[in-house]
């Protein structure tokens, strides 16, 4: 793998006593596509939030070279890491036009804002239909388009998403990964993605990890994960 | 902040010892020292009393009380009208008393059910802030002697004892306490206590225990105020004069500092709470009439940060450290 | 009816102030789910602080401007110091600390300026504009000042990107830290806010009260029922019920009698909570198990 966007090395991650990762590596490359895959419960979610330094975690985590392990979050956001949580995180309360404005609070350049803005309108043209409508009346493939396109107005380097296919119907994944493919190609953006749908994420990804109760059991090229088909059998259920 | 358990059921012959060594030198003192000063630790054993009603609803069960002045007050105003209007003898005024703020602390308590911590601080301290108006109502005047107040003629010792007046409202307030103390001990280490507790920490494990939170609240609310309603009627009588202003939101800070200093959940810090909040601002009163009061601010927040166990935890912890050097 | 009309309108005024010291207490209460009770000794001591700029010769619009910053500064500090260490505290330790500082405060009021009440000037002119019998001009120009700052606290929010930063980080941190929030400072300026607010507050009460340090206990209160009335959580909400609490408190009192105004404030507290928790315009919260 050419030199890594982000290099994570003996990961480990607890809930309060609750050990749930136990010394993990995993990398990114630079505008490359990595997934993380597992049941529920493996630890991918756990992954992510350490990475932005949310939950209580040892281990080093590396962005572009540089130590990010043990920073703030916001300080780890400001160094152009973008993360689509779980659960989406809309500010319910706010605009749409208000929560993409929020993904762009770190931004001084607001000529550079608006037309990212508009750019967002035209992958969504939902997000333009409803942008002053409060996000929590949003439904729930719109809450995950809206999440994603705050995630995008920062204009990251790295970007993390959280299962972003959880409760959305087929087509509308089908939108959405269209959308970050094409992103990905036009800004070269590292994206590290962690999904249960794992034909859908190896479609997508050009590396994979394999998570099971917070260690990685397996890792390599997509398409040789893919084609294996006894990996796939035992351990992604398809 | 890990409140200490409750008061074990086992009787610690340690423990017991002590308090006996403590309820002689109680005795003693009262011989070995002039009448200011057994009034003065009169008003300690007042508080102390107090201080246990308010530990008992807010460290032991959990519901924090702003306005706990205000069932002082009312105790204190009961033994005194009672006494004043009524012409009865100072020594049934208390369980009158007791019984008047008992029912008013379960009243205000059922509203209360409904209210969590914030925002029963907030009712409680609008309580607190509240009652010197009320106090001061012309329409209840002819009772209250409004902005004036009631004075009380101090009671006489009976005839056959050779005490001073203030020796014996000293041992009679000690009995009360006593009493006061006997029951809580009995109350907490039983089942009733353990509700308490469990209601503090986990409400709705409680509920689904089978603990039924609603009574158990209220009654702790009416228990604890007919605590403070005691001691408000004792300190009436050793104050010999009840007036509003001396009801007001201060008097129920006052009463926090005292648990948080002594100790929350906790029955001897009581004592070691009643103890600080009489001597301090005495002592502080002579840098200026402010500084008792800083005093406290600062010493609330240094408990927080450094002591939330408060004095009883303090030597609990001393103590411990001391008798696991030395062997069982 | 005209003493009526005259009831409402001088509680139109008084409402500004108790309108203004419940937003003080919905703004720190949005973003920390925590009521500052020390927020009338706060804006009690930024008023001594102008006292004392003036006497020493400041002008008033000036002592008016420094107090504002100092007492700005001073949320600030006051958060950051005190309040930051203990915000994942159990909820009586955190109330504790708020009785604290309203405690510490007080009695350095006391201390520093001493328990004589004095008086406190009012930059508008003693005679009634155009002469009318209805509002003096100080009544007048607080409620001109009270409302001027409520445009400009409404127009910050909604329409600066520092604003909704602000409203972001109180409405949901985790997702303000996702966006590169810094929701630690969004929390200090918001008790710098509230504590600007409370000394303009202060500032406009002490004419008609006179300063002294347990001037703002009433208010207090006041603002309390207020907020608690118009939703605890509803910047707006509060500003409503602000105004309503000053109407009622002067009708009620003209005609019930004012010395159990104290006592309004306590039934309306009490029955909001137990009534309606959430107030008119606030949001119904849920406990989930």
């Amino acid at each position: 793998m050419n030199a890594a966007l982000l290099d994570v090395r003996g990961l480990h991650a607890r809930y309060g006593p609750t050990r749930v990762l136990h010394g993990i590596d995993f990398a990114v490359a630079e505008a490359g596509i990595t997934t993380i895959l597992g049941a529920n419960g493996a630890g991918k979610t756990t992954a992510l939030r350490a990475v932005c330094n949310m939950i209580k975690n040892e281990g080093e985590v590396r962005l572009g070279g540089a130590r990010i392990d043990g920073r703030p979050t916001e300080a780890i956001v400001r160094l152009g890491v973008a993360h689509v949580p779980d659960g989406r995180g809309t500010f319910m309360n706010l605009s749409v036009e208000e929560n993409l404005r929020l993904g762009a609070h770190t931004r001084r350049d607001r000529a550079g804002v608006a037309a990212d803005c508009e750019r967002m309108y035209e992958h969504f043209p939902r997000l333009k239909e409803r942008h002053r409508q409060q996000a929590g009346t949003l439904s729930g493939g719109e809450q995950q388009m809206l999440a994603v396109s705050r995630a995008l107005m920062l204009r990251p380097r790295l970007l993390l998403l959280d299962e972003p296919s959880f409760g959305l119907a087929p087509r509308i994944v089908q939108h959405l990964f269209e959308i970050l493919r094409t992103i990905q190609a036009s800004e070269r953006i590292g994206m590290l993605l962690v999904e249960q749908n794992a034909a859908l994420a190896l479609k997508l990804a050009d590396h994979a990890y394999l998570l099971e109760t917070g260690r990685v059991v397996m890792s390599g090229p997509s398409e040789v994960i893919r084609s294996d088909e006894s990996i796939r059998r035992s351990y992604l259920g398809y | 902040m890990a409140a200490p358990a409750p008061p074990s059921s086992a009787i610690d012959v340690r423990k017991l010892a002590g308090v006996a060594l403590a309820f002689a030198l109680a005795c003693a003192l009262p011989f070995a020292l002039g009448s200011y000063h057994v009034f003065q630790l009169t008003l300690v054993l007042v508080y102390a009393i107090a201080l246990l009603g308010l530990n008992m609803l807010t460290g032991f069960n959990g519901q924090i009380s702003l306005g706990h002045g205000a069932f002082y007050a009312i105790g204190a105003y009961t033994a005194a009208i009672l006494m004043d209007k009524a012409g009865m003898p100072y020594w049934a005024t208390i369980p009158i008393a007791g019984a008047v703020c008992g029912v008013a602390g379960f009243l205000f308590g059922l509203p209360a059910l409904r209210l969590e911590g914030l925002y029963l601080a907030l009712a409680t301290f609008a309580l607190g802030v509240a009652m010197p108006q009320i106090l001061k109502h012309k329409s209840i005047e002819e009772w209250t002697g409004g902005v004036q107040g009631i004075v009380i003629v101090k009671p006489d010792p009976p005839g056959w004892l050779q005490l001073s007046q203030d020796q014996w409202l000293y041992f009679f307030t000690l009995a009360w306490l006593l009493v006061a103390f006997v029951v809580a001990w009995n109350l907490l280490r039983g089942r009733i206590g353990r509700a308490m507790i469990a209601i503090r920490d986990q409400p709705i494990a409680a509920q689904a225990m089978g603990v039924n939170t609603a009574i158990v609240k209220s009654m702790t609310f009416g228990v604890s105020a007919l605590y403070t309603g005691v001691a408000g009627a004792l300190g009436a009588i050793a104050i010999q004069f009840v007036a509003p202003d001396s009801f007001g939101i201060f008097l129920s800070i006052t009463l926090v500092v005292g648990i948080v200093v002594g100790g929350l959940a906790s029955i001897s810090g009581a004592v070691y709470g009643a103890i600080f909040i009489q001597f301090v601002p005495n002592i502080a009163d002579k840098l200026s009439k402010a500084a008792p009061w800083a005093i406290y601010g600062v010493i609330l927040i240094a408990f927080m940060y450094v002591m939330p166990t408060g004095a009883a935890g303090f030597v609990r912890l001393t103590l411990a450290r001391w008798f696991r050097r030395r062997g069982p | 009816m005209n003493a009526l009309l005259h009831q409402i309108l001088s509680g139109l005024a008084t409402g500004g102030i108790y309108a203004s010291v419940a937003l003080a207490l919905v703004m720190i209460y949005q973003a920390t789910h925590l009521v500052n009770f020390a927020q009338g000794e706060l804006a009690m001591f930024s008023t001594y602080i102008a006292w004392a700029l003036i006497e020493a010769g400041v002008p008033y619009w000036g002592a008016f401007a420094l107090t504002v910053v100092f007492a700005f500064v001073l949320g600030v500090v006051i958060e950051r110091v005190i309040v930051r260490p203990v915000e994942d505290a159990p909820i009586l330790a955190i109330v504790i600390v708020f009785i604290a500082l309203l405690v510490i405060f007080n009695s350095m009021a006391g201390w520093i300026f001493t328990y004589t009440i004095k008086p406190f000037p009012s930059p508008f002119p003693t005679e009634p504009l155009f002469g009318n019998s209805y509002l003096s001009s100080h009544e007048l120009g607080s409620m001109g000042i009270t409302l001027v700052v409520l445009l400009l606290l409404f127009v910050f929010f909604r329409f600066t990107p520092l604003g909704l930063a602000m409203r972001a980080a109180a409405q949901n941190p985790v997702s303000s830290r996702l966006v590169g929030i810094r929701v630690g400072w969004m929390l200090a300026l918001g008790w710098g806010l509230a504590a600007a607010i409370g000394a303009i507050a202060g500032m406009m009460v002490a004419p008609v009260v006179f300063l002294e340090p347990n001037m703002m206990g009433g208010i207090l209160l006041y603002a309390f029922a207020g907020a608690l009335l118009g939703g605890i959580d509803s910047p707006g909400g509060a500003v409503i019920g602000g105004f309503i609490v000053g109407v009622l408190e002067n009708v009620v009192g003209a005609y019930v009698g004012t010395e159990l105004k104290l006592t309004v404030a306590l039934v309306l507290i009490v029955g909001v909570l137990v009534v309606r928790p959430s107030g008119m315009f606030g949001q119904v919260h849920v406990n989930r198990v």
